[in-house]
């Protein structure tokens, strides 16, 4: 009849309202991780586990594949590739995906969401296809002109590798676009509600 | 129908915050939750206000499709630059630009003719929690043998569904819907939270923010949540014609308009969220017995009528005034109530006005609410005053047994 009959099922769970704090700026710069252990500097090591799980399945689902590695160095860097084989503990070939450096978590209102993170040649951070910031500091392309045909050495090219002086170091990277500015009106009226 | 007083449950208090609705006591300790009191509905006075918000609805579509073919924006206070957002969603109402929800405000006391609907909140209707969960858990406590106006919660989860539908990738999980409202503040939170559970239930991916972490990347004109990642599904508790003024309004008319980003409620909620929409109504079908005479000009009413002014795009009941008017339609005498408040500057619509249902001094407003083009729950909030604020009281209710 009228009657709701479903919402016993959301009473079972209850909606807790979910206090944050301000964030009038929202943030200009995340902390990408490139380790569990480099966030459980800053966090608890059980959420930083977590969310490094949740971020290397995100990455294996929702990074770009190449059919070669050669194909997937032209557009990461050198060396920047693994065999999907690696990433995805399977058997069969699954081609090339760019290598897992680090995972971002993202807050929210509902909690944190971690992101996976990897650098493409240009030195921009990205995840799954989307771009999502850049690196504070122009990618080391030095040996690579200097040497002319990309032939660089083992060590370089790629822009954020594990064997570089700042591994196992947070790394802050500069959140792409800009502030969308809304809210603005809402913090002076009496309620955005009718 | 009538207003029954009852004794509240002795730890009424405690149940609302268990079930997540602290906010049950205003800040000055009066409640805002008030179950010393329910409205007492007969089968078939609750079928009479479900047909008219059923009748008032499909005219207020009708009216949407009216300003959207003829360009008539500014009518409904509306600027031109937001036409092809709207008339982009417009288009694809019925496929991936649909309603989510809406709540009628209905003025009715059983006896004067049939109810007449005050207004459509279309866009961001409060209430929602109170009318869809805290009221009904009243009704198994109190009343577990009768009947209720509600089946909001099970609708709108249908809501969901029917967009995971139209959408593949929210289907498949490689799409999200964001949700945002403004922080810090308590019962939008709440709200939003509500309305994300929803979500998850008709099989969504989701994903709740601050609205003021939205990020715009002038590259790819996506909009960005706090991992940088593009917002393509956005539940936005916070008004279009707010978003459309800040810094990034225009670019997200753009990004909706080339259905880089999906709003809910979807742009043509703008028209249907103005006020200046039942001027309209009337005059495309005037003396229709669920409407009132409504105006632009307040010059418009026979003179000694009483009238009420409303901002255009106002709120909450802020800045509404109640008065008798000459014919030159300026006020004879001091308003009959009126109340303060931020707007205005967009322009006034006028209504001829209706009495309410009025019981021990409480005036109540019954608000009926959509799920896309369906009714499919009650509401009622009461004030001792004339005018419907925020600190109007809202009451349960229950349908007699016939």
């Amino acid at each position: 009849m009228k009657r709701s009959r479903a919402v016993a099922a959301l009473l079972l769970g209850g909606v807790s309202p979910i206090m944050v704090a301000c964030c009038d700026d929202s943030p200009e710069t995340a902390t990408v991780y490139p380790s569990v252990e480099a966030c459980a500097a800053e966090m608890a090591a059980k959420d930083c586990a977590a969310a490094f799980a949740t971020a290397s399945k995100k990455h294996n689902a929702k990074a770009p594949r190449f059919a070669s590695q050669e194909a997937c160095e032209a557009e990461m860097g050198d060396l920047a590739c693994v065999s999907a084989n690696e990433s995805r503990e399977s058997s069969v070939s699954h081609g090339f995906v760019p290598a897992l450096v680090g995972f971002m978590i993202g807050r929210s209102l509902t909690g944190i969401h971690p992101q996976p993170v990897y650098f493409d040649r240009q030195g921009y951070a990205r995840s799954g296809n989307a771009q999502i910031g850049r690196a504070p500091v122009p990618p080391p392309r030095q040996d690579e002109a200097e040497s002319g045909l990309g032939q660089a050495s083992s060590g370089s090219g790629s822009y954020y590798q594990r064997d570089q002086s700042n591994a196992g170091k947070a790394l802050t990277v500069t959140m792409a676009g800009r502030n969308a500015g809304f809210g603005a009106t809402g913090s002076s009226r009496c309620s955005s509600g009718g | 129908m009538d207003r029954v007083q009852t004794s509240p449950r002795p730890d009424w208090q405690a149940q609302l915050d268990e079930i997540g609705f602290p906010f049950h006591t205003d800040a000055d300790g009066t409640p805002y939750w008030d179950e010393r009191a329910h409205w007492r509905f007969s089968l078939a006075e609750i079928e009479t206000l479900e047909a008219a918000a059923e009748e008032v609805y499909r005219l207020c579509e009708e009216a949407v499709g009216h300003v959207v073919e003829r360009g008539l924006y500014e009518a409904v206070g509306i600027p031109d630059w937001a036409a092809p957002a709207i008339e982009a969603s417009w288009a694809e109402r019925d496929t991936r630009d649909m309603a989510l929800y809406a709540r009628f405000d209905f003025a009715w006391n059983g006896k004067d003719g049939p109810p007449r609907a005050l207004e459509l909140n279309a866009e961001t209707p409060t209430a929602l929690y109170e009318t869809a969960v805290v009221q009904w858990c009243w009704l198994q406590d109190v009343h577990p043998e009768a009947d209720q106006f509600n089946s909001l919660e099970e609708a709108l989860v249908e809501r969901w569904r029917a967009r995971a539908r139209a959408f593949p990738g929210l289907a498949s999980h490689e799409e999200a819907v964001h949700f945002a409202c403004l922080t810090p503040h308590p019962e939008d939170e709440a709200t939003i939270a509500y309305l994300q559970t929803l979500a998850l239930r008709g099989g969504m991916t989701t994903k709740a923010m601050p609205i003021q972490a939205i990020r715009y990347d002038d590259a790819s004109g996506y909009f960005l949540d706090d991992s940088g990642l593009p917002i393509r599904h956005l539940m936005k508790l916070y008004p279009w014609d707010w978003m459309i003024r800040e810094a990034t309004g225009r670019e997200l008319l753009a990004a909706a308009e080339q259905g880089r980003i999906r709003m809910i409620e979807p742009a043509w909620k703008m028209v249907m969220a103005s006020k200046g929409l039942f001027a309209l109504l009337w005059e495309l079908n005037p003396g229709h017995p669920n409407l009132l005479p409504t105006a632009l000009d307040r010059a418009r009413f026979p003179a000694g009528g009483t009238v009420v002014a409303k901002p255009l795009l106002g709120r909450e009941g802020c800045n509404v005034s109640i008065a008798t008017l000459d014919a030159a339609g300026f006020p004879v005498e001091q308003p009959i109530a009126q109340t303060g408040g931020p707007y205005g500057e967009d322009g006034w619509v006028y209504q001829a006005f209706t009495p309410l249902a009025e019981a021990d001094g409480n005036y109540a407003v019954f608000g009926v609410w959509m799920a896309g083009g369906t009714p499919c729950g009650l509401g009622v909030r009461e004030d001792h005053s004339l005018i419907t604020g925020d600190m109007s009281r809202f009451v349960p209710h229950r349908i007699a047994r016939g």
